[in-house]
């Protein structure tokens, strides 16, 4: 077992091979050795690492992806544009934890975490104008005017259809 | 010392107003966090912000329908916010794939705005090669994207043209003396047959030492250079006109090609891009490396039997929308070329054939059975389209009565994926049967059915349905991909 420490304090244990799907963590454990100290997890909250692990749990076993997937990471990511139903549902959060997610799947280094994440977040964007993904992400428009007509004559063609 | 009372009264009243201001403060700082704190659109690692933008303007028009051209995201999300178009602009990966269609929703814009968008992708993706799909058929489209195409020669990777008219000679400046150091596929096919693009071959293969994929109208071939080190080869026939076709010796000379791994020929309904093979041609030895055929010319898939010894490589054949037009003759022309039906010791077969796929193909009895005898260990076969089995009960897929007895067709066969709803009725019935009978003879073989028609199976007799599924001899291959049939 792995003992974790979240930033607000809480500890976490969790099997060695659920935790090992992050590659940080798997790389701090192999430079550790067998120790009983906990890793200190100062970017992740509770509750964010409680999801994060029922993700792992679920996916415990499967191959991780391999260290020259990089090389291929276009191809693969044609083939798998498709998210499975069960990281559907358990990606189906409110918009403050799938961005947590997001950022704890970057720092932990949980690859297919993250395009799942992105991959959510991506499917949110499509087919929306600037003012609706605006609107989505509570973001402000913050352009100057003359920026902005400047853009929108760039964009004409996007925007006018 | 106490204070006075005046004092007094003025510091209980103080007190309070100094709580009201402490709090007032401590809000203040509150307000301060919220205004500063990003939203968590924001907050996200730049790579993290590039990886979704990626994701989300992710459409290949090489890939997918050219309804989902990309392009209206990537253009969106530049727009939101200045954070976020920094991001964009500054990643050129996202901007290394232009498309173009005048069909549907774009149709009508001005040339200017379009051919300025363009240049836009090429200036942003900084460098980087760049894939370029048009299809259009406004003239004037036309000439400003051979405009710059020959412009940006070096940076262009995949190329897909569908213009109309296609210049004369355009294409052949345009790689006569610039050199295409990135260009790994060229398609250019004309949008209505006035319109056949024309290049000669030679300057396109020579400038693009890297280019493996051509796909073009045939009577580029006249022009065949033997040094091509093109991998896959596809050719449409636009024009049925005789003079057009190329002499049988062209064809030799293309699969002799050392690189040529996958040839494609689309012919005309009924037509084809060849002569007749003269003495010589027939005399001539040709040795091919091919290991993919897509074949719908008559005269190439029957004279194709000629050269089993040489085809050693070959892999997978599609044959389509043969024998509808006239007759597909596979005996007579396998005992042309002296092939024993009978004798099963006769080598001159396709060994390597693993899959064979039959799209809108009409076949008799016996020449299927040939087809089977001559491409001995195939495992896969595919089966489109009614005419393909008009009139054969499906058990001409599993055996033949002889004198010893039964003999199996096919007997590696793992996998039929077949249109059922083409089927007739009887032959939809008898599946089960010939599945399971191939079970209990140890030559299991399943029978793999996209979504719609495994559903019209289940809902006809989900019974059946369940009893074969458990025994592992059907299954749901899921939704329909063309490209499976190549």
């Amino acid at each position: 077992m792995v003992l974790l420490v979240t930033s607000d304090n809480e500890q976490f244990n969790a099997d060695k091979d659920v935790v090992e799907r992050s590659v940080l963590i798997k790389n701090m454990l192999e430079d550790v050795g067998e120790s009983d100290q906990p890793i200190p997890l100062p970017n992740v909250s509770s509750s964010v690492l409680k999801k994060v692990l029922e993700y792992c749990e679920h996916h415990r076993g499967e191959p991780l992806p391999s260290a020259d997937a990089d090389q291929s990471q276009d191809e693969t990511r044609k083939r798998t544009t498709d998210i499975s139903e069960w990281d559907q549902k358990f990606i189906t959060v409110d918009q403050e934890m799938l961005f947590e997610i997001i950022l704890a799947a970057n720092y932990l280094d949980i690859k297919s975490l993250l395009d799942v994440g992105c991959k959510t977040v991506a499917n949110m964007i499509k087919g929306k104008t600037p003012e609706e993904i605006r609107k989505l992400f509570n973001i402000v428009n913050d352009f100057t005017p003359e920026e902005e007509a400047q853009i929108k004559k760039e964009n004409e063609w996007a925007e006018d259809r | 010392m106490p204070p006075a009372p005046h004092d007094r009264r003025c510091l209980q009243a103080w007190d309070p107003r100094q709580k009201r201001l402490q709090a007032v403060n401590s809000n203040e700082g509150v307000l301060e966090e919220i205004y500063e704190k990003k939203p968590p659109a924001l907050s996200l690692p730049t790579e993290v912000a590039c990886a979704i933008f990626e994701e989300a303007s992710r459409s290949s028009p090489f890939s997918t329908s050219e309804s989902s051209l990309p392009g209206r995201e990537l253009f969106a999300i530049s727009q939101v916010c200045k954070a976020w178009r920094d991001i964009a602009l500054d990643y050129p990966i996202l901007w290394t794939t232009f498309a173009y269609s005048d069909r549907g929703p774009l149709k009508g814009l001005d040339k200017r705005t379009i051919l300025r968008r363009l240049e836009l992708h090429v200036r942003r993706s900084r460098g980087r090669p760049v894939d370029l799909w048009v299809d259009t058929l406004s003239p004037r489209l036309s000439d400003g994207f051979y405009g710059s195409f020959v412009r940006h020669m070096e940076r262009w990777r995949r190329v897909y043209f569908k213009l109309n008219p296609s210049p004369v000679g355009v294409l052949q400046r345009a790689v006569q003396p610039r050199l295409a150091s990135n260009l790994q596929s060229f398609e250019c096919v004309p949008n209505h047959k006035n319109a056949l693009p024309h290049f000669h071959f030679p300057h396109l293969t020579l400038n693009g030492p890297k280019l493996a994929t051509l796909h073009t109208e045939f009577r580029t071939l006249r022009s065949w250079h033997p040094s091509t080190m093109i991998r896959e080869l596809e050719l449409e026939q636009w024009s049925y006109e005789d003079s057009a076709r190329l002499p049988w010796s062209t064809f030799l000379n293309v699969i002799s090609s050392p690189t040529l791994r996958k040839l494609t020929l689309r012919a005309l309904e009924g037509g084809t891009m060849f002569k007749l093979p003269t003495e010589a041609d027939k005399a001539r030895r040709v040795d091919t490396n091919l290991e993919r055929l897509y074949c719908s010319d008559p005269r190439v898939a029957e004279a194709m039997w000629g050269f089993i010894r040489s085809a050693q490589c070959l892999q997978g054949i599609s044959f389509a929308s043969l024998g509808i037009y006239s007759k597909w003759n596979i005996v007579q022309v396998a005992m042309d070329n002296g092939f024993d039906l009978f004798n099963k010791n006769d080598q001159r077969r396709f060994l390597a054939v693993s899959s064979i796929f039959l799209i809108n193909c009409s076949i008799s009895r016996p020449d299927f059975e040939c087809l089977a005898e001559m491409t001995p260990n195939v495992v896969a076969l595919g089966v489109t389209a009614s005419q393909t089995m008009d009139g054969m009960p499906v058990d001409v897929l599993m055996s033949r009565k002889e004198k010893i007895g039964e003999r199996i067709v096919w007997p590696k066969l793992k996998l039929i994926r077949a249109n059922i709803k083409d089927l007739k009725r009887v032959q939809y019935n008898s599946f089960p049967k010939f599945l399971l009978r191939r079970s209990q003879m140890k030559k299991h073989c399943t029978l793999s059915l996209y979504t719609p028609e495994a559903d019209l199976w289940k809902e006809q007799d989900a019974e059946g349905w369940g009893k074969l599924l458990r025994k592992r001899v059907v299954c749901d291959a899921g939704q329909r991909i063309m490209s499976d049939c190549i």
